[in-house]
């Protein structure tokens, strides 16, 4: 829910400023305005996350509510109903989970769009690297794709570590994109991407939690020439 | 808090602007999606590793279970301490131990498993310094090709039985730790 109001809260900012240069000073100004705001639900909002059937593991989504999220735990897991099914990903392995929900950009504006691994929760499942697992959200099927074509990308690696910067002589996001460039994981209106997962499990200690990956959606940041796309 | 409160009373206005002009534009969003994660032994996974055989060639043992081989067996180990297998020589252990002196051997050391949504190849991998090749090769395949020669597809639900392959080659008198990758993709 603080997502949409964070959204709206956006644009009006420029409204607000519109109206205080064409009306004279004044200290303070209180006007009701009725307001009509639609919320939809994941698979039909502007940013639409949807978990399409045709997708190859659509299953781990749940799209039962209004926001969608992914189960690989026990209860949720796939095939549950079967015996002796998987009650969770490997452990002391790597686990790639592509194609798990569609992401459209239903705007009318190009963006692009990144996860920001400071604001994945908990921190120890991303580069900081105390927990036994590490968990980094990724994208396939990249309509605009020009960079490692034939892999997903990391939704994450437009930021990197200053001995990143230093190594491969790229600058992080906002500057340059990272490893990628900007039409990488730019979305023009209509296009979409697969949402995947990379899950690295390092063996030591059983692993169970809730992650919060915050999928964004930049039109500031968008490549604006998209060359032979559609 | 303070600030989202904000936002939340002035968002109204461009929503309103937005839907009156009907364009879907938006400048940014974020937008913050739950994902649950457990990981699993690997009796228990999305990638099944089960070990075949109560010879004690394979064990599953720790927390997250992992099953673990040893060749010879920690049974033959015990009861030969000096046992190992020859240098410059190509072993197969294709069953544990005790497999064989039953009338109707059960064949395999490893079952994988895919419990996964997609269809997988499955095959090993084997990274070490010493000189040793480990392989893994289809038990119910008369040429018992290499997994890593010809990848047999996993549909979702399938298992594969499968036993071990050594090459000694070069290799020094020793205990050797290797680690072998199964790899599904």
């Amino acid at each position: 829910m603080e997502r949409r109001k964070f959204i709206a809260g956006l644009g009006s900012l420029t409204a607000a400023g519109a109206a205080g240069i064409g009306t004279g000073a004044f200290s303070s100004v209180s006007a009701d305005r009725a307001v009509a705001v639609t919320n939809a639900d994941d698979s039909d909002a502007l940013l639409a996350l949807d978990a399409k059937a045709s997708l190859a593991n659509s299953a781990y989504a749940d799209d039962s509510g209004n926001a969608i999220s992914i189960d690989l735990n026990n209860d949720d897991l796939n095939g549950a109903s079967t015996n002796g099914a998987a009650k969770g990903v490997n452990s002391d392995a790597t686990t790639k989970i592509l194609e798990i929900f569609e992401v459209k950009n239903q705007g009318t504006q190009n963006v692009f769009v990144y996860v920001d691994p400071d604001d994945i929760t908990p921190q120890s499942v991303g580069d900081d690297g105390s927990a036994p697992i590490y968990i980094d959200p990724q994208a396939s099927d990249l309509p605009n794709q020009t960079s490692y074509v034939g892999s997903a990308l990391s939704l994450t690696s437009v930021w990197l570590t200053d001995a990143e910067i230093d190594e491969h002589g790229r600058d992080e996001f906002p500057g340059e994109a990272g490893y990628y460039e900007p039409e990488d994981l730019t979305l023009a209106p209509g296009q979409s991407f697969s949402f995947g997962l990379y899950i690295d499990h390092d063996g030591t200690n059983d692993w169970t939690g809730t992650v919060t990956l915050p999928i964004t959606a930049s039109a500031e940041h968008a490549a604006t020439n998209l060359g032979s796309s559609e | 808090m303070k600030r989202r409160t904000l936002l939340t009373v002035l968002s109204g206005v461009t929503a309103s602007v937005g839907l009156s002009v009907g364009t879907g534009a938006f400048t940014s969003v974020s937008a913050d999606r739950r994902l649950e994660v457990q990981t699993a032994g690997d009796n228990n996974a999305l990638l099944k590793l089960k070990q075949l055989g109560d010879g004690k060639r394979s064990i599953e043992s720790g927390s997250p279970e992992e099953v673990e081989f040893s060749f010879p067996g920690l049974q033959e180990r015990l009861d030969n301490p000096h046992l190992g297998l020859g240098v410059d020589s190509v072993y197969e252990f294709d069953r544990d131990t005790k497999q064989s002196a039953e009338s109707v051997p059960n064949e395999g050391l490893l079952r994988i498993e895919n419990y996964g949504n997609q269809s997988v190849e499955v095959y090993s991998k084997h990274e070490t310094d010493s000189e040793l090749e480990i392989e893994l090769y289809d038990v119910a395949d008369p040429d018992e090709t290499a997994l890593r020669d010809d990848s047999p597809k996993l549909g979702v639900g399938d298992s594969i039985d499968v036993g071990f392959r050594i090459r000694t080659f070069g290799a020094d008198i020793g205990t050797f730790d290797e680690t072998l990758t199964i790899m599904a993709d």
